[in-house]
């Protein structure tokens, strides 16, 4: 099946399997290592991608779905912004998940800055609950992307980890 | 007509952008899978080369069912709007706020962005959350073939199991959701549950509440993703009765309701017999006192 899609911002033709798994076009057509193949039930949250802006998981999602559409994967996002700031965040937190967990973790952030729910730390817990990596400290990451998302959304005028100098 | 059909090798793939091509395309070939989010065909399916139908008929590219509107006493959602755009979308704002409980209970946001209300609906083999929070709000369904269009209650497309059952060739088209009928709702999962479990409660309600007197109330309970239950009787029997129920009133109440259950769900294991239960008797002690929303 000929699909073609956008594939980090640039305009992509594929011949494959309508039915072939995205997470394995991505990984085997693409050679994109960054997106995570586990549980292939869209429990993990580590095959997670951004569809038209949106976080989905990867795995769940067959190949035929994709055409006319925009794919943002982890290797496009780095290029972002936006990635630089959530990356920033992370660091100047020691805040440092495995290589599977990370890219869900920084996608669901993603997600969430662009929503319009309020930023409660009940609705964020919610946000962030598709991974279920525990590499690293669960509350950690809920108080780096409450201070992540008060930062994007301007309403903490003093971002502070601007303020601390990176060691 | 403008579809897109491609044979994959594996399975031929039929992409149409009109509701009419879906529908004629449906009659044609009755044995093609309907793909709207797939989460549930595919999270099923842990094998890397999912296997499909001979045929598959996806609806994603099908504006007529991603549109949601609001009218005066109603808000229309088309059967392929994802949980996500629910959630987003301006016209969410007027939805009864136990339909956004409950679409916010279900996954992940990378689950809710895929997963459509139609195919939450349409799953067969089990019962997902928003049918009986669809069914207390007394809401209606748009079920379209190729030569008609049956739009009833969603409770009239409900067989003996309280399943959707809809003919060979129909479609979910659109979900009707009342608004400003209620004004006091409830929802509650057992934390830490999901559906997939064999251990799963779900339950709703909707009041409306007129100063302190209940006027109309509609209660659902999903056990185990299997049974919904749904006794009319108990809703009548409340119905005109002045919040907070007196202790005799919520005692009789209590009693008739464990009959009703005993005899409706006899093979259930008594604690999950005593959860229901508790639940309503937690709603009739403490959530009808609840101050009514203003809309």
């Amino acid at each position: 099946m000929i699909i073609p899609f956008t594939l980090n911002g640039e305009k992509t033709v594929i011949d494959i399997p309508g039915t072939k798994r995205v997470i394995d076009v991505l990984r085997e057509n693409f050679g994109l290592q960054k997106t995570k193949a586990s549980c292939y039930q869209g429990a993990c949250g580590n095959c997670s991608i951004l569809l038209d802006g949106h976080i989905v998981s990867s795995c769940t999602l067959p190949a035929f779905e994709l055409k006319d559409r925009t794919v943002l994967t982890a290797e496009g996002y780095m290029k972002t912004e936006e990635y630089r700031r959530i990356d920033r965040a992370f660091n100047e937190n020691s805040y440092y998940p495995c290589d599977f967990c990370r890219w869900g973790k920084i996608f669901a952030i993603h997600e969430f800055i662009n929503s319009e729910e309020n930023s409660s730390t009940e609705s964020l817990t919610q946000a962030l609950k598709g991974n279920q990596c525990n590499c690293t400290s669960p509350s950690l990451l809920l108080s780096i992307a409450e201070q992540i998302i008060k930062n994007e959304r301007g309403t903490n005028p003093r971002p502070e980890y601007e303020h601390i100098s990176r060691k | 007509m403008n579809i897109s059909a491609e044979n994959n090798r594996l399975s031929l793939v039929y992409m149409p952008t009109h509701l009419s091509e879906a529908l004629e395309l449906l009659t044609k070939n009755p044995d093609a899978l309907i793909y709207a989010g797939g989460t549930d065909i595919l999270s099923h399916q842990t094998t890397r080369m999912p296997v499909f139908n001979r045929q598959i008929i996806s609806l994603r590219r099908v504006e007529e069912l991603k549109i949601m509107r609001r009218y005066e006493n109603f808000v229309e959602i088309g059967s392929a709007v994802t949980l996500g755009e629910i959630l987003r979308r301006k016209e969410s704002r007027f939805l009864p706020p136990v339909l956004k409980y409950a679409v916010q209970a279900i996954g992940t946001p990378a689950l809710r962005n895929t997963a459509t209300v139609g195919g939450n609906l349409a799953v067969s083999d089990r019962k997902l959350l928003l049918l009986p929070v669809l069914l207390i709000l007394d809401s209606f369904l748009e079920v379209r073939s190729q030569h008609s269009t049956r739009f009833l209650e969603i409770k009239r497309f409900l067989d003996e199991n309280n399943t959707i059952r809809l003919k060979p060739g129909e479609i979910i088209t659109k979900i009707r959701v009342p608004t400003g009928r209620f004004n006091l709702y409830g929802f509650s999962t057992l934390p830490g549950c999901v559906i997939r479990t064999q251990d799963y409660f779900m339950m709703c309600y909707a009041v409306r509440k007129n100063r302190s007197v209940l006027e109309k109330i509609n209660f659902a309970f999903n056990i185990d993703g299997r049974h919904i239950i749904r006794i009319k009787q108990t809703e009548d029997r409340l119905i005109g009765k002045k919040t907070p129920l007196l202790p005799s009133e919520i005692q009789e109440e209590l009693k008739f309701f464990q009959t009703k259950t005993e005899g409706l769900l006899p093979f259930l294991p008594v604690y999950k017999k005593e959860r229901i239960f508790n639940y309503f008797r937690l709603m009739l002690t403490q959530e009808m006192n609840r101050a009514a929303f203003i809309e």
